[in-house]
Formats: C-alpha cells, sequence, structure tokens
C-alpha cells in the first residue's frame, strides 16, 4: 500500500487529493494535511466583501467529505519536509503541526511515498510596512478578500462607509498592496462590485472609486494583458479594462508599488520613480504572496530548503529557472509534469510551484524598485494542474517509477475566467473570457502569443449568470457529489 | 525606406504586440522607416502599426525637429481633461474632437530596451501621445467619439464614398425589429389572460375566449421561432461591427432569456385561465 500526503486543501490540493483517491481506490492511502477546517471557493469571496453573500455560502467543511471519500484528513499546517528520512530509516516523511481535530499544537511525522505540495501562498501583508500587523496577518488600515474571514470583515467596513456616504463624501481605494502582487482579478471584480452596490444603495455619487495596482497598463491582470476576439475582431485588454473603468467612473493609478499604508493614507512609488500619496475611507489592498515558509531538511539534519524551494519559498519543479532576459523567455521555460527535480516523488501544484519568470514583462522603476504583477496559478489552471499530477501520482503508484506522467504545462493551456463586475439576476454584469495559452508563446503565435481563434471574451448579464452558476458548480463538484468528476476543472 | 500608411478602410491597424527583442537589427531599421515615411507625408506622429508592422512603437515628433521613440509605452497617470482637435493619417482629411488628458506621465523603452519615462505638461503633446497609444490599443479615433460626432465621422466617410459600415454599430439594428415585434405579441399575449373576466363582465363569446387561445398557442410558438431567427441574425451581424455592445453573446441570450420566459409564463396562465 502506498501512501499520497497532499500538503494543502485548496483548489488544487483538494483535486488532486479526490481524484488520486478515487483514481486508486481503498488499496492506497491519501492524506490531505491542511491547516483549515473549510474549503473556500475563494472567487466568491468578493461578493462577500460587498454583502451579497455570506460566509457560509462560500465555505463548507472539509472533513466530513473527506470521511465520506476516505481519504485521512488531517487539520493541520505542515512545517517541514524531510525528503530522505532520517537516521534510521529511508522513508520520506513531513512534519505537521496539529491546528484543529483536538489536537492543536501537537506535532507529528507523517510518511509518505508521494507528496504534493499544494499549500498555496502565505498572504505576505508584512512585505509593505503597514499593510500587515507586523505578526504577518491583515493590518488594521486596510481591508481584504483573499480569504472568507476577511471578507467578512471588508464588507463589515464597506457597509460603514455606505452608510457615511449617505451624508458625506468617501474614497475607496482598491487594487495592490505591493509592486510584485498577483490577483489583480480579484481586486478588478471586487472595485466593480463595491461600484455596482454603491449605485444600487445610492450613495455612488459620494463616493470617489479608485484602482491603484502594480500593472503597466490597465488590463495586464497579471497574464502580460490579451487581445480579445469577439465577432470578426480584436480588442486589447487594455482598452477593454479602459472602458470599463470610464464608463463605470472609476478612476485609476498603475505602475505602482505600494510602499507603506497608514491610517487613512498609502504611499506609492510610480515606475517613472516619482513618489505619491493617496487617501481613503476605504481600502482593500491585495497583498503580495510568498511561499508558507516550509523548510526541508536531508537525512543528516542540513537544512536544503534552498534546494526544493525558490528564494520566494515556492516550490522548484520541472521549469527552466535559469535567469534570463523578457526576450529571451520560452514558453518551453514553463514546467510541464510539476515534479520537483530532485525528488522524483514530491510535486508541487497551484501557487505552491515557483514559476520560472512572471508572465508580464518585468519592470523597475527608476529607483529600481520592481514593479510586475506576479504571474497568477489560480482558477481553472491550478485545478487542471491538480488533477494532472494526481494521474501521474496514480500511474507511478499503479505502474511503477517509469509509468508516464501527465502534462499540463501553463503554455499549453487555456482557461477560462469569469470576472464579475456586479451581481444580480437581472442587472449583474461580469467580463467572461477565454485565454489560450495562459502564457503566451511568441514562437507559435507571433506578435501577440496567443491563439485568437480560442482567446475570446464578453461582458455582459449572462457572464454574471455563468460566474453564479459556476458558484454552485464548483462547490457542489468540491463536495463530491454524484457526478462531481463530469464537471471540469 | 518609406512605407506605405495603412489607411482606413484598411483593419490591419486593430491589433499589435509588444517589442520583446531589441537586439533584432530589423528593429532600428523599422524605427528609421517610420521617421522617413513622417517626413514623405509630412506627419509628427506615426506608431508602426500605421506601417503595417504590428508592434507596439510610436515615434512622435517634437516642435525642436527631433524625434521621441516610444516602445511599448504606457501611461501611468493622468490629469486634466480637455477637448483635443485632431486629425490623423488612418482617416485622411477628417477633424476629430476628442476628450484627453491634459498632463501625462509616460513610461516607455528606447531603442536599446531602457526602461524611460517621460512627464508631458503640453496639451498638444500630450494628446498626440494619447492618440498613438490608442492606436497601440487597437483603437482608432472613432473608439473615443460620442454618437454625435461617430455619426459625423460616418457621414463624412460616405461622402468620400469609403464608409465600411462594418466599423461601427448602428444605435438601431435589424434584429430590434424582431424584438419589438415579439414584444408586441407577449404583451398581446398577456392581454388575453383576464379571459374569464371579459367573459363575465362584457359576455365574450366561448368562440372569442377560444380565438384568444388559439393566439396564444399560435404567439408562444412563434415566440421560439423569432428568438431562433433572432439568435442567429444577431450572429451574423456581430460579425459585422468592431464596438457593439448589443452584439455580445451575452446580451443576445440574456434578450433571448427574458422573452422566452415572460411567453412561457404567461403561456401557462392561460393555460388554466384561457383555455378553459
Amino acid at each position: 500500500m502506498a501512501r499520497l500526503v497532499v500538503m494543502g486543501g485548496g483548489v488544487s490540493g483538494h483535486t488532486a487529493a479526490t481524484f488520486a483517491k478515487k483514481w486508486l481506490g481503498n488499496d492506497h492511502e491519501v492524506v490531505v494535511v491542511t491547516p483549515n477546517s473549510n474549503w473556500n471557493w475563494i472567487p466568491s469571496n468578493i461578493w462577500v466583501g460587498v454583502g451579497e453573500m455570506t460566509k457560509e455560502d462560500v465555505v463548507f467543511p472539509l472533513a466530513p467529505v473527506y470521511e465520506k471519500a476516505g481519504i485521512i484528513y488531517k487539520q493541520a499546517k505542515a512545517v517541514s519536509i524531510h525528503p530522505e528520512g532520517k537516521e534510521g530509516s529511508d522513508k520520506p516523511f513531513i512534519t505537521i503541526e496539529y491546528t484543529g481535530q483536538g489536537k492543536e499544537g501537537q506535532t507529528e511525522e507523517v510518511e509518505y511515498d508521494y507528496l504534493i505540495n499544494a499549500t498555496g501562498p502565505k498572504l505576505n501583508f508584512d512585505a509593505t510596512p503597514g499593510l500587515g500587523d507586523g505578526n504577518g496577518q491583515l493590518g488594521p488600515h486596510t481591508v481584504s478578500v483573499c480569504t472568507a474571514d476577511h471578507a467578512v470583515h471588508a464588507n463589515n467596513e464597506l457597509q460603514k462607509i455606505f452608510e457615511k456616504a449617505k451624508t458625506q463624501k468617501q474614497k475607496i481605494l482598491i487594487g495592490t498592496g505591493h509592486g510584485m502582487c498577483t490577483c489583480q482579478g480579484a481586486a478588478f471584480e471586487y472595485i466593480f462590485n463595491v461600484e455596482f452596490e454603491a449605485r444600487n444603495r445610492g450613495v455612488r455619487d459620494n463616493l470617489e472609486i479608485k484602482w491603484i495596482s502594480n500593472e503597466q497598463f490597465l488590463g495586464d491582470f497579471g497574464i502580460g494583458g490579451l487581445h480579445i476576439k469577439r465577432g470578426g475582431y480584436a480588442a486589447s485588454s487594455k482598452l477593454f479594462a479602459e472602458s470599463l473603468f470610464v464608463e463605470r467612473g472609476v478612476d485609476w493609478i498603475i505602475g505602482a508599488h505600494v510602499n507603506k499604508v497608514e491610517e487613512g493614507k498609502v504611499s506609492y512609488e510610480l515606475l517613472d520613480g516619482t513618489m505619491g500619496e493617496e487617501e481613503f475611507d476605504f481600502a482593500m489592498l491585495i497583498p503580495p504572496f510568498s511561499g508558507v515558509g516550509l523548510k526541508a531538511y536531508a537525512k543528516d539534519g542540513s537544512d536544503i530548503t534552498d534546494k526544493l524551494f525558490a528564494p520566494n519559498g515556492f516550490m522548484k519543479v520541472d521549469a527552466d529557472y535559469t535567469p534570463k532576459p523578457y526576450e529571451e523567455w520560452k514558453a518551453s521555460d514553463w514546467p510541464r509534469t510539476y515534479q520537483n527535480p530532485d525528488y522524483k516523488n514530491i510535486f508541487a501544484v497551484g501557487i505552491a510551484f515557483a514559476p520560472p519568470h512572471p508572465v508580464s514583462k518585468p519592470a523597475k522603476s527608476v529607483n529600481g524598485t520592481p514593479i510586475t504583477p506576479a504571474p497568477p496559478r489560480t482558477g481553472m489552471p491550478s485545478g487542471i494542474i491538480g488533477k494532472a499530477v494526481a494521474h501521474s501520482v496514480v500511474d507511478l503508484i499503479k505502474n511503477g517509477p517509469n509509468a508516464h506522467l501527465h502534462e499540463a504545462s501553463m503554455a499549453e493551456m487555456g482557461a477560462a475566467c469569469v470576472a464579475s463586475a456586479g451581481k444580480s439576476l437581472t442587472k449583474g454584469t461580469a467580463a467572461a473570457l477565454t485565454v489560450y495559452p495562459v502564457v503566451p508563446d511568441f514562437d507559435k503565435y507571433p506578435g501577440i502569443g496567443r491563439d485568437l481563434d480560442y482567446t475570446f471574451g464578453e461582458i455582459g448579464l449572462a457572464g454574471h449568470w455563468i460566474k453564479h452558476i459556476l458558484h454552485y458548480m464548483f462547490i457542489y463538484k468540491a463536495k463530491l457529489k454524484p457526478g462531481w468528476t463530469l464537471i471540469p476543472e | 525606406m518609406v512605407k506605405e500608411l495603412v489607411v482606413y478602410p484598411d483593419d490591419r491597424i486593430v491589433m499589435c504586440g509588444p517589442v520583446r527583442s531589441f537586439k533584432d537589427p530589423s528593429l532600428p531599421k523599422l524605427l528609421d522607416d517610420i521617421k522617413e515615411t513622417m517626413e514623405h507625408h509630412n506627419l509628427t506622429a506615426l506608431t508602426a502599426i500605421q506601417v503595417a508592422h504590428p508592434f507596439n512603437i510610436a515615434v512622435i515628433k517634437l516642435k525642436d525637429g527631433s524625434y521621441l521613440e516610444l516602445i511599448n509605452p504606457s501611461i501611468i497617470s493622468k490629469e486634466g481633461r480637455f477637448e483635443s482637435t485632431e486629425t490623423t493619417s488612418y482617416f485622411p482629411d477628417i477633424t476629430f474632437k476628442i476628450p484627453r488628458f491634459e498632463k501625462i506621465k509616460v513610461i516607455y523603452e528606447d531603442r536599446n530596451g531602457e526602461l524611460k519615462s517621460l512627464s508631458v505638461d503640453d496639451r498638444e503633446l500630450s494628446a498626440t501621445i494619447q492618440r498613438k497609444l490608442d492606436f497601440l490599443g487597437g483603437a482608432t479615433p472613432l473608439f473615443r467619439l460620442d454618437q454625435n460626432q461617430r455619426d459625423s465621422v460616418i457621414d463624412a466617410l460616405k461622402s468620400k464614398g469609403i464608409y465600411q459600415p462594418e466599423e461601427v454599430c448602428p444605435l438601431f439594428s435589424k434584429k430590434d425589429y424582431i424584438t419589438s415585434f415579439n414584444d408586441k405579441l407577449i404583451f398581446l399575449m398577456a392581454l388575453t389572460l383576464p379571459a374569464p373576466l371579459y367573459k363575465k363582465f362584457f359576455d365574450f363569446k366561448e368562440s372569442t375566449i377560444a380565438a384568444f387561445w388559439s393566439f396564444d398557442k399560435y404567439s408562444y410558438i412563434a415566440t421560439w421561432i423569432l428568438m431562433v431567427i433572432y439568435f442567429i441574425y444577431a450572429q451574423y451581424e456581430a460579425k459585422k461591427y468592431r464596438q457593439c455592445t448589443s452584439c455580445q453573446i451575452g446580451n443576445q441570450i440574456g434578450i433571448i432569456l427574458k422573452r422566452l420566459a415572460a411567453a412561457t409564463a404567461i403561456f401557462a396562465i392561460a393555460f388554466f385561465l384561457v383555455k378553459a
């Protein structure tokens, strides 16, 4: 009997664990180690953040789902990886520290035959002074929608602003809280949902809503922007986004590295090196991501964290990490199997794998401050990668170490994205986009790097309906209800 | 070498990508060709896409006669608004009045790939850069116009005999005739619902009520047929227009579903109230 241990129970980890268990059956063990007791459909957090959904709408308890699936669930955080075992044992293992199940604080060694790292990111609030509280948590000056609890808090603060806006002017600032952030899409959705709700509440006239982000142009979204085919024509995401911002009366600051957050004020540096300040009454700023801080140790106890992880804390996989200038970036730099090059029984999926480089064109301000969106590895790609890696591990277990590994390169993978711009059954809007490939391949598709036949988008009411349907569909799938495997990632 | 200008209605204007390699010897040559083309045609600004090279490059001739080469440019901040009077070689002999930012900050790369920034206070230069950056984003000046101005430009293009009707979306589309007719059908279906009241208070005959029911049945079937025709025609029309919010498939589906839902609800109520 082999044991697969999956560290993390988010989109990619949950997908990997559940598919692996389904394919492996009861002949082998699947263990999920995650510090959370709930699964969270993160894309709907933005609706919790404006009061259109409750926390309970976007989360469900993991324990009964894993019990039903026959997956061993340990509510614990992974602390370290020991890929060579320890003195007296060659069996690799991880150490974990419980956060629930009545064992809070207890540590344990969990041996594995195969390990999937799906820990997701650490929300690195403290990377920007004032954005965090100094202890790695969200600071007192801004809100976040990165977790369901953050979104509940965001909504509470937003409602206070809406209340004040009935009688006085208020300033809202939404975007990215650091020059190296990713997840511009979540902030984009949130700002337009806030604007939509403000109109519904009749307080829009008293609100100044502003976007601040590290993108070099509106519509970059961390993937270098895209051209969207509509009818027989192609429109750039820059124009697409700019039109929406103008139409909804939302001003913007781009190319900005937020370097300090204080009560009611952010300070930022622009790509041209100039410094600026922006006041706010309410701010939702996405933090930068980093690895969760896992350590790795060799058999003799020596620290091999640098061997397994990139400097940003994300796990090295079969990507080409050779530093090279933007013009030499290739689609082939991106990983295909997500297997660690040194330890063939370790994989990393979702945000946990270290990308070889950004997707957007890198930039530094004239002062040398890097201001470049980090590449997104969330949503559909993370689910696809999780499933592909689960397939590989299952084949390795069943067919031996020479089994063919399944591939899911982001440079050969399409993705669909539905970005909400307002939640209402009759007046809601969302931008529904497909992108192929996620990472542009300038050799295969000279010029814009993507296949226009498969890169198209719409914004409208139906997009909102799709987003709402997907909410229920993916939660249904994650709960492993009948037919869950038929629902695509 | 002087390049041929891309002029309306040539649609090679709509898509260009970033310059990735600054070691490619074709880059300085292209920049020089753009300048020669500008001199030849007496232009103050030109983008690579306007000479059919799909790259994010704009060249601006400054007042002192020097050239500003903007590669992969982006406006990172802006201030103030004013109405700019502009012309472009893409629409020869047509003047536009377009709202622009008064002051802008632009980041761009030079021909060596060095990131540079530029603060522009001069309104004319600011508007010129914004116009060129619009082209790099896939937008002609038509994109920035309100409907009245756009109509004027279309009239001007028509007078020159070069107007391509697929360029912009009309305010009223032929497919609106379908929805308008269908809405009237649904409205009339709704008017049949109080049939029991008509019978009781106005002494309508059974045959009249039966005719109402027949009308409801045929109208309901007609609604489905009309919506299928609407969808097919809307898809055809969507391929004709570049800027057209009503052409988006999401809106079309919404329009269809709303009418089908209304017709189905009315038909269901009619089944109990009118048929009986």
